[in-house]
């Protein structure tokens, strides 16, 4: 990231936080796509960081901090964006994860139940997976970014990792229910 | 140990499925909401910041409060008058070159601000420099600028103190900055008045109250420059009814002035 971009959007200068904001906006929609599974809240925290990006600039004490900085701002907006779809829940579940590719590697059973495993998730745990697991961040950069400390972060990850995996080993037994699909 | 693997695999496929790409509508449906709305000082952001952790602590920090406050009383106006030997020693003549180690002994920060205040964020650089500038105002020449820091001192819901300090290469670079962040202050700037009879601070100062960094509406700005130094103590708040007063503002003053010579 162009630390005198930043410094420039820091200054008030908008035509410069229009190129930062195109600059961050693919990684930051990326992983807010990947924690709300859903494309239009996706794009409801991507704007809502934005915009909470640039009043705040000024306060970000070190422009090198900018990209820990912003993702702990979407992290927020997609914690609010998650409340919200837990308010409208009976609409969204009848949606598909909406945009998202399938991925041949896995079968269609384990994503299902990995989608349905993941919905059930808080905010913080999803943004936890989301950002080891598909970011490739440390535990460090994790607690970074979350502003917690690393053992909360290894906790989060330990139960929704639990909840993840057992969705899946439960989808490899046997049917034991009437009704329910292996 | 496989099956661990295997899983943190699968994970990571499932997770490569979605959107690498932000649309351009959401990216320019925020611009355009960005083109109306202003940034916020930093003073602001900082400020608020802290006072939403204190609201949610307040109820604990009544007790503590009372007690920095004695604690903090007794500091500033009986602790400087013990063992007072006589008049503090003439400054030097020669001008001299600040360096930006000397801004960590100026500034009141957690290693020197006296007990009775708390240092509540620190920052530094030019982020820094454009602390108390006003978002979306004239930009400042930061050509001589070489570092600055700054820091928030006992904060409450009342008010609160800002520690500041900006370092030029010359003591000609500094006098322009005074100039310019003393007028970002008066009525090309904030707004605030400008009092007839300065702190008394330095080689050149002046003193601004009113409403300014879009929080309180009482403030008052100590801002002066000692040689290549530019130097700000500032309460925010409501002066005299919170914990922001007049009296503890230009003694922090002085102590930066104090230390600064």
């Amino acid at each position: 990231m162009d630390r005198s971009l930043v410094e420039q959007a820091q200054r008030g200068d908008r035509e410069a936080f229009t190129r930062l904001a195109f600059e961050l906006s693919d990684r930051l929609f990326a992983v807010a796509h990947r924690v709300l599974r859903d494309f239009d809240s996706a794009g409801d925290a991507l704007q809502v960081t934005l915009l909470h990006i640039w009043r705040d600039l000024p306060s970000l004490r070190d422009p090198g901090l900018i990209e820990a900085w912003s993702h702990r701002i979407l992290v927020r907006a997609c914690h609010d964006q998650l409340r919200k779809q837990r308010r409208q829940a009976p609409a969204l579940h009848l949606l598909a994860a909406d945009g998202l590719v399938a991925d041949p590697a896995i079968s269609i059973a384990d994503r299902e139940q990995l989608d349905r495993a993941f919905r059930t998730l808080t905010g913080e745990q999803r943004a936890a997976i989301v950002l080891q697991y598909y970011r490739d961040l440390t535990l460090s950069e994790i607690a970074e970014v979350l502003q917690v400390p690393i053992g909360t972060v290894r906790s989060r990850l330990h139960y929704a990792r639990r909840a993840l995996r057992s969705a899946i080993e439960a989808d490899a037994r046997p049917t034991t229910r009437k009704g329910r699909t292996a | 140990m496989n099956r661990e693997r295997d899983f943190d695999q699968t994970l990571r496929h499932w997770l490569e499925d979605g959107a690498d790409q932000a649309p351009e509508r959401f990216i320019w449906a925020a611009l355009d909401n960005v083109g109306r709305t202003a940034q916020r000082g930093a003073w602001q952001a900082s400020l608020e910041g802290f006072l939403m952790k204190f609201k949610s602590a307040a109820p604990y920090l009544g007790v503590a409060a009372v007690i920095v406050l004695a604690i903090a009383a007794y500091q500033v106006f009986v602790a400087p008058n013990i063992g007072n030997a006589g008049p503090s020693p003439s400054p030097s003549p020669t001008p001299r070159l600040f360096t930006s180690a000397d801004l960590q002994n100026i500034v009141l920060t957690g290693a020197n601000a006296p007990d009775s205040l708390t240092v509540d964020a620190t920052q530094s650089g030019a982020a820094a420099l454009l602390v108390p500038l006003r978002p979306g105002g004239p930009t400042i020449d930061q050509t001589a600028f070489v570092d600055a820091l700054m820091t928030n001192l006992s904060t409450t819901e009342t008010g609160g103190y800002v520690s500041w300090s900006a370092l030029f290469a010359t003591a000609g670079d500094a006098a322009v900055a005074f100039a310019f962040v003393s007028n970002e202050h008066g009525s090309g700037g904030w707004g605030m008045s400008r009092s007839s009879v300065g702190p008394g601070l330095g080689d050149e100062s002046v003193t601004y109250t009113g409403a300014a960094y879009e929080i309180f509406p009482r403030n008052i700005v100590h801002i002066w420059r000692v040689d290549n130094l530019v130097l700000a103590a500032v309460a925010v708040g409501d002066v005299a009814v919170g914990d922001a007063n007049a009296d503890r503002l230009l003694a922090i003053a002085q102590l930066m002035d104090d230390r600064a010579r």
